[in-house]
């Protein structure tokens, strides 16, 4: 068999476009033939990988299906399958294999397809694992192809140097996928993260609802890589959870900027928007918002309106609407820390940052607020350093990925050219910063923003506008969707983009078992760029949990 | 009154002699009366003897046996109105074993050369008084190994559509029991006659019910 895996059948028909279509030997029934499963076609001179996209019936004669054979005879039946009737796939050949597996040489994109004729094989675990590569210090094992043992890697640098989207209808597996992704941007340590947990689901544990069990969380897995920060301490004590630093805001950081992110979420109109900018130039940058708060009577605003030019209608709403800041606890005069200045710290030493929002989690506007907030000073100071290291000729930021749940509340079309983050996700690769998006509405996202994400995982989506927004302009996207649409609801996952070197359907790997933990929690092989504080390996740490 | 020679001897049996050639069929008449090999065997002709070096051996399916009168002109009539049994005219009138006589027509489905088996026409036809052997087992199973016959036996038809099916079902048949595995042999001739008879399933339909084992 030469390395090849079980013969399929013939090459019969195709494009380059469209795929090809391999008509199934009557051996092969179309039953052991699944979308999404990994095929390679052997030409002349190339060998060709790529995607089981359709599976179809054929007849050769048209006039079949008026005429019915005798099929309760076994051997009129034995005899017309594969031959008057017969299976057939489409297959999508994305990668020309290296002519000896195992070469230096690298599958690469494929430019041509098959000849007629051409052999078509189940790709075998040696195929598969050539494609999608070893688990190593870059390669993260992201999950299996469907039906198979091999591991699919994720390039990692590839997944970082971009933005990536995790999307999926809510209970499709979105949470666990981005644990995983997550785990393994921490294994490989090429970029720091700062995740926005907005459930309160990635620092401490989070809940597996499907087997009614707890989840660790990356602290639990990671311990002192990762720091995890409470926007809520009380909520995180209670799940046993002593956050290492409490979050506190103080009304001076807030700019309105960060009003107009607010804006379509807090059903404000665009005067009373644009009100905090007359605001903060009347009362003074630092002090606009806790005195514009402060102000109680109706003639105290009507005077302020008169005063900055604003309709006084607009700035009662506006008043009306921010008074919700003040029942935030996280929300203070004036902090005795710099939280913001803390988070970046952590991050500059190479650590990993989880924002716990506890109750707050479910207020979106208190989400919005705050993470548009962090990541607009974040944004600043990486620009700033950026361009520093530019001057001086240095390296520059070490990569940062900002996690963000809940994605088309800050990426709609109206607010993505507005909010930091469609800025992030437009521009700041340049910066070395990127964002994971999470949704599970990806069609509510701006397109431009969506055109920026580098690498897509899909669990199971069924509304057209989500389809067609994860999968607009990707190669092939017409059979993509076919796929998509067959993902089963739980563990699966389409992957493409920078970091895979073909869309691959994934079963995601475990996570939540002990032995998951003990390979997830693998230390990296290279030292912390920070002040190598993490010092005691997260082995021990897990020797301590296990015993 | 039967007709049939044995067919599991180890030596091809004489069974007649060319009388009509042509590339695609020849005819060949019976030494004795009714002694013509089933519809839809397989004989082989020439080959043997002098005639081995010079013509190859060529292969037919029988696609038709008649018997009739030796002279055109002298109709056969019926004999038998005192006689009690069928055998009874025969034994009263010997000289209808010389008047009357049985020949059979077949399709050249391939020849034999050098020891290797073609399934295409021969370079020439049958030689006139080439003798006609019936096929030995070992014979039939090697040239129906492969099934590249089929094409010229569904091409050469023997007359009429009908008949033609027929011959091909019982050739099929009839070699199927020298095959070692005589039902997957008519599988896999269903499904290349499946394929030559694509566009006319109601004909694939009832040639595999004559094909079912």
């Amino acid at each position: 068999m030469n390395g090849m895996g079980t013969p399929l059948g013939l090459v019969v028909d195709g494009s380059l476009g469209q795929g090809v279509e391999v008509r199934l030997d009557p051996a092969t029934s179309v039953e052991e033939v699944k979308v999404g499963t990994f095929v390679t076609l052997q030409g002349e001179k190339l060998r060709f990988f790529g995607v089981v996209t359709d599976v179809k019936l054929g007849a050769a004669s048209p006039g079949l299906k008026y005429n019915l054979p005798d099929v309760s005879d076994p051997f009129i039946s034995e005899v017309m399958g594969g031959t008057a009737v017969f299976g057939s796939i489409a297959v999508l050949p994305s990668l020309t294999m290296p002519a000896v597996l195992g070469d230096s040489d690298s599958p690469a994109p494929a430019k041509t397809i098959p000849p007629h004729f051409a052999r078509a094989f189940l790709a075998s675990e040696r195929d598969v694992q050539a494609v999608f590569g070893n688990a190593d210090d870059q390669h993260f094992w992201i999950g299996n192809p469907l039906d198979m043992e091999t591991k699919v890697c994720l390039d990692l640098k590839s997944l970082t140097e971009r933005s990536m989207g995790i999307f999926g209808k809510s209970g499709t597996g979105k949470t666990f996928l981005t644990r995983l992704l997550l785990v393994g941007i921490l294994q490989s340590d090429l970029a720091s993260t700062l995740i926005f947990d907005m459930h309160s689901e990635y620092g401490w544990q989070g809940r597996d609802a499907e087997r009614n069990r707890q989840v660790k969380g990356l602290k639990q897995l990671f311990g002192s890589k990762v720091a995890v920060f409470s926007l809520d301490e009380k909520s995180s004590r209670q799940r046993g959870l002593s956050p290492d630093e409490v979050v506190r805001i103080s009304y001076g950081d807030i700019e309105p900027e960060d009003i107009e992110a607010l804006r379509e979420n807090l059903g404000l109109s665009d005067v009373a928007a644009q009100a905090a900018y007359n605001l903060k130039q009347r009362l003074g940058a630092g002090k606009w918002l806790e005195e514009f708060l402060g102000m109680g009577g109706r003639d105290d605003l009507s005077e302020l309106s008169s005063s900055i030019n604003v309709q006084p209608q607009a700035l009662a709403a506006l008043h009306n609407r921010l008074s919700r800041f003040k029942r935030y606890e996280f929300m203070v005069s004036r902090t005795e820390r710099d939280s913001v200045q803390r988070i970046l710290e952590h991050l500059d030493r190479g650590m990993h940052v989880v924002l716990e929002f506890g109750r707050y989690g479910n207020d979106p506007h208190a989400y919005i607020l705050v993470a548009n907030l962090l990541t607009r000073r974040i944004h600043e100071r990486y620009v700033q350093r950026h361009e520093e290291a530019e001057g001086k000729g240095g390296p520059g930021p070490r990569p940062l990925v900002i996690a963000i749940e809940e994605a088309h509340k800050f990426l709609s079309p109206g607010l993505a050219s507005q909010t930091i983050f469609g800025i992030i996700a437009r521009e700041l690769r340049k910066y070395s910063v990127t964002l994971m998006v999470i949704d599970q509405r990806p069609g509510g996202i701006d397109q431009e923003v969506m055109s920026q994400v580098g690498t897509k995982l899909v669990c199971l989506l069924d509304n057209e506008r989500d389809i067609d927004a994860v999968l607009g302009g990707a190669p092939g996207s017409r059979e993509l969707r076919t796929v998509l649409a067959r993902l089963e609801s739980k563990q699966q996952a389409l992957i493409y983009g920078h970091a895979v070197p073909m869309p691959v359907v994934v079963h995601t790997r475990e996570f939540g078992s002990a032995d998951s933990y003990a390979e997830l929690s693998r230390t990296p092989s290279r030292p912390l760029s920070g002040d190598g504080s993490a010092s005691r390996s997260s082995g021990d740490e897990l020797k301590d949990i296990f015993g | 009154m039967s007709s049939h020679q044995p067919t599991d001897s180890s030596t091809p049996q004489r069974v007649g002699e060319v009388v009509e050639s042509a590339s695609h069929r020849f005819q060949a008449q019976c030494y004795q009366l009714y002694q013509a090999p089933p519809l839809g065997s397989l004989v082989s002709v020439g080959g043997q003897g002098e005639a081995r070096d010079v013509s190859p051996r060529v292969y037919g399916v029988l696609t038709g046996i008649d018997t009739q009168g030796l002279e055109p002109g002298r109709p056969v009539i019926a004999r038998g109105a005192e006689a009690q049994r069928e055998e009874d005219i025969y034994r009263e009138n010997p000289q209808l074993e010389h008047l009357l006589c049985t020949r059979f027509e077949a399709v050249v489905v391939g020849y034999e050369s050098a020891d290797a088996f073609f399934h295409h026409l021969p370079p020439e036809p049958p030689r006139i008084h080439a003798f006609v052997h019936s096929c030995t087992p070992r014979q039939i199973l090697e040239f129906t190994h492969s099934p590249g016959f089929l094409d010229l036996l569904m091409a050469s038809g023997g007359g009429s559509q009908a008949v033609s099916d027929e011959v091909v079902a019982s050739c099929l048949r009839l070699a199927s029991v020298h095959h070692p595995d005589p039902r997957s042999f008519l599988v896999g001739s269903g499904k290349i006659l499946a394929l030559l008879l694509a566009s006319e399933p109601p004909r694939v339909n009832a040639m595999l019910r004559r094909l079912s084992p």
